[in-house]
């Protein structure tokens, strides 16, 4: 599995104070604040999320610095897959 | 390059097993997860395939250095992810100082100001799941920072378990299986309890008919696989390592973890 992601809080359940709505990559999901019962979280803030858990509070910039990292991350990988993977123009064994 | 290495074909379609239930819930992988279990049910395997499983970014850096440090040439291959998901003995035929290169190459950029704490959980360390989750993952760091019970379910879920069939109706499975136990110091396998699994949803699934007895793996909420003796044996075998070295440093912490 994954590892964290950044995404942004764009609304707080006001009847479910662990619950936000948190944008990652554009889409809007529910995430559960209650690990971080230390911070006082409002819309806008950047938290890095896992497992469908904020867990920890990030700056705008370290959000920034963390999508870098794993658009630059997928993007290593990719080149790694077209030199190497098999499959682009396989045959079936059968 | 072309090939028709049946180890490959199958490679995959195992690795969707367990891949799905977590890529289900949106933790990881495409967004595209009913085509990932749609191609387990018809038993294709083609491109399409391939790139849904490569886009797990998790798992890639423990199959690749396999494949390139074992000789068998695609990350995919079956006995690759069987190493990965469940456990054999490939694992032990990685280097130590290969495993802790790829560890850090792949992951400090991304897990920040954990690294030192992680690096110092590496020694030892084989490419098995079960690192990913009680290594790479956080959750272990928040078992004691905090009373909640969610990192200890987390932890439980999303390592591979096994369990015993006791019962099967419609698209769902009771298995008996071995809860991950959090004492406020260690962890344990607590005693077996009975869990209830998912099969199938609307017919689409993951193994053939079971039969009450037999034993199975599991990740999240879903049957994976039925497992052989061999496949059981590993896996509760390298479950065990790793958990012991879980244990071995909490109990005992290197300075990253103590100074914070």
């Amino acid at each position: 599995m994954c590892l964290g992601v950044p995404g942004q809080i764009v609304d707080l359940d006001t009847d479910h104070p662990d619950l936000a709505m948190v944008e990652v990559s554009g889409v809007a999901r529910p995430i559960n604040l209650g690990l971080l019962t230390s911070e006082t979280l409002e819309v806008g803030d950047w938290i890095m999320i896992h497992m469908g858990f904020a867990l920890e509070r990030m700056t705008a910039e370290e959000a920034t610095e963390a999508v870098d990292v794993l658009r630059n991350l997928g993007q290593g990988e990719e080149d790694d897959l077209m030199f190497t993977h098999p499959l682009a123009e396989a045959e079936p064994p059968w | 390059m072309v090939t028709t290495d049946i180890g490959v074909w199958s490679g995959l379609q195992l690795f969707s097993r367990y891949a799905y239930p977590p890529n289900e819930r949106g933790y990881c992988g495409p967004a595209d997860h009913r085509s990932l279990l749609e191609y387990r049910t018809a038993g294709t395997t083609d491109g399409g395939l391939a790139q849904l499983a490569r886009a797990f970014t998790g798992p890639w850096p423990y199959l690749k250095l396999m494949s390139d440090r074992i000789g068998i040439g695609d990350p995919f291959h079956h006995k690759i992810v069987e190493a990965y998901w469940v456990g054999n003995e490939l694992l032990d035929r990685v280097g130590a100082l290969d495993f802790g290169n790829t560890i850090e190459a792949r992951f400090k950029s991304r897990v920040g100001s954990k690294w030192p704490g992680m690096a110092e959980a590496i020694p030892g360390g084989i490419p098995h799941h079960s690192f990913h989750v009680f290594v790479t993952y956080p959750w272990v760091g928040l078992l004691t920072e905090s009373d909640r019970g969610e990192p200890l379910h987390i932890l439980d879920q999303c390592r591979i378990r096994w369990g015993q069939v006791e019962s099967v109706a419609g698209d769902q499975a009771v298995v008996r299986s071995r809860p991950l136990t959090w004492n406020g110091k260690e962890l344990a396998l607590g005693a077996p309890r009975l869990e209830t699994a998912t099969l199938s949803i609307g017919g689409l699934g993951f193994t053939d008919p079971l039969e009450p007895g037999e034993w199975v793996s599991l990740h999240w909420t879903w049957i994976c696989d039925r497992l052989t003796p061999r496949q059981l044996k590993s896996l509760r075998h390298y479950s065990a390592r790793q958990l012991d070295m879980t244990n071995r440093d909490l109990a005992h912490p290197g300075p990253a973890m103590v100074l914070g």
